[in-house]
């Protein structure tokens, strides 16, 4: 007879959790031969996949200050001030920059930009920095998803909004972050909606 | 209204077809189209000229797919299902005699049944602006993509808002060249997490 191949422990398994989990356990999904009676654990890894795809890590932080700047023709990466849920512990005060990757996967991120200067372009990426887990070694910088957008003369203020999904699989550790490139000085602002970063856990593999 | 589907925990020998339906119905609620809260809903009359300088609703008048029964005739959303959503809206405006600046945004809304926020409670997120660039038969377009910044609740709701410093006239088939038809104003969202 066929053996089950799950055996890893199975901490979501009965109920939804809150929203404050931390490192969350990724499920096995359990292999079900014919001919296999299937197993509790069995059962329960396809239970605790439920569980983790209903209450998946996620996070948004926004800019609760408005008041940053931007230096001329050079990238200045956005400040977070205020948490707006993060289910995962992957934003923290002291480095209020980045969402660091607490349970490993693909990730999709959305960001945007408020710019309250005038008649300025702004061209905008997210970053992947890889962290001490990452089997390519800690600091490897992969930029992506750029925005841009264009105030106009008569504009106040322009908004980038962006969002896709992390063109690499992220490991505990991993941090995002997104930098904002001007040609001319700026300052970030609140007007409509501030900068913002959010993560969504999309796949395990 | 979706249920929350509830995941089972199984014991050794056990038999229960209960528990195989509830996590059948985890499956179903997380993968099926017509068991996940989704909509999708686009424009197709045109709207304006709106008002300049004046923040407008977004009209979506067709309702393409709504699996939860969210959708009301002047494209508002009304959650019935709780949980975290992700939103996306385009919006595409023209104005023939001027460039213009162009700004939407998701306005949410909490309802009665909220227990985190007082009804009424407004929150804004997910905008862009942009300005168009030609000096007259301009149009710009907007496409705007977050996850509503709060959990929702059944009664909570939400509306695309447009601001112009013109008065622009939403519209599908504008630009009359080679884009003509292509921009279609749409408001798109589904659960993505359970929440509370």
């Amino acid at each position: 007879m066929a053996t089950g191949l799950a055996t890893r422990a199975l901490p979501f398994h009965s109920s939804i959790r809150s929203d404050q989990q931390m490192a969350m356990t990724i499920p096995t999904i359990p292999v079900l031969p014919a001919g296999y009676v299937a197993q509790v654990a069995d059962m329960n890894n396809l239970a605790a996949m439920a569980t983790f795809l209903l209450t998946k890590p996620m996070a948004r932080v926004h800019d609760g200050v408005g008041t940053g700047t931007l230096t001329a023709n050079a990238s200045t990466v956005t400040t977070y001030s205020v948490k707006d849920f993060d289910t995962d512990g992957m934003w923290n005060v002291s480095s209020p920059t980045r969402l660091t990757i607490q349970t490993p996967g693909w990730y999709r991120v959305r960001y945007g930009v408020c710019i309250t200067t005038a008649s300025l372009v702004s061209n905008t990426y997210a970053i992947i920095t890889t962290g001490a887990n990452n089997p390519a070694g800690s600091g490897v910088i992969t930029n992506c998803w750029p925005g841009s957008c264009y105030g106009g003369a008569a504009a106040t203020l322009h908004q980038v909004n962006v969002s896709g999904i992390l063109p690499a699989y992220l490991y505990a550790g991993d941090w995002i972050s997104v930098s904002t490139y001007m040609n001319s000085a700026a300052t970030y602002g609140l007007a409509t909606v501030p900068s913002f970063l959010a993560l969504e856990f999309v796949s395990i593999l | 209204m979706a249920t929350i589907p509830t995941v089972p925990a199984f014991v050794a020998n056990d038999t229960s077809i209960t528990k195989l339906q509830q996590l059948a119905y985890c499956a179903s609620f997380l993968s099926v189209g017509t068991v996940t809260p989704m909509w999708h809903f686009h424009h197709s009359a045109t709207q304006g000229p709106l008002t300049a300088s004046t923040w407008t609703a977004v009209v979506y008048d067709t309702n393409d797919l709504d699996s939860d029964g969210v959708w009301t005739t002047n494209g508002k959303v009304t959650f019935v299902t709780q949980g975290y959503y992700a939103t996306e809206a385009a919006v595409q405006a023209e104005c023939t005699a001027t460039t213009f600046f162009l700004e939407a945004s998701f306005w949410w809304y909490a309802g009665a049944n909220n227990p985190n926020y007082v009804a009424g409670t407004q929150k804004i997120y997910g905008a862009q602006g942009t300005a168009s660039y030609a000096a007259t038969g301009a149009d710009a377009c907007v496409c705007i993509n977050e996850i509503c910044p709060v959990v929702c609740y059944p009664g909570d709701y939400v509306n695309v808002y447009v601001w112009a410093n013109q008065a622009v006239t939403l519209n599908t088939n504008t630009p009359s060249g080679a884009m003509q038809g292509r921009f279609v104003p749409n408001f798109t969202g589904m659960f993505i997490r359970t929440g509370s």
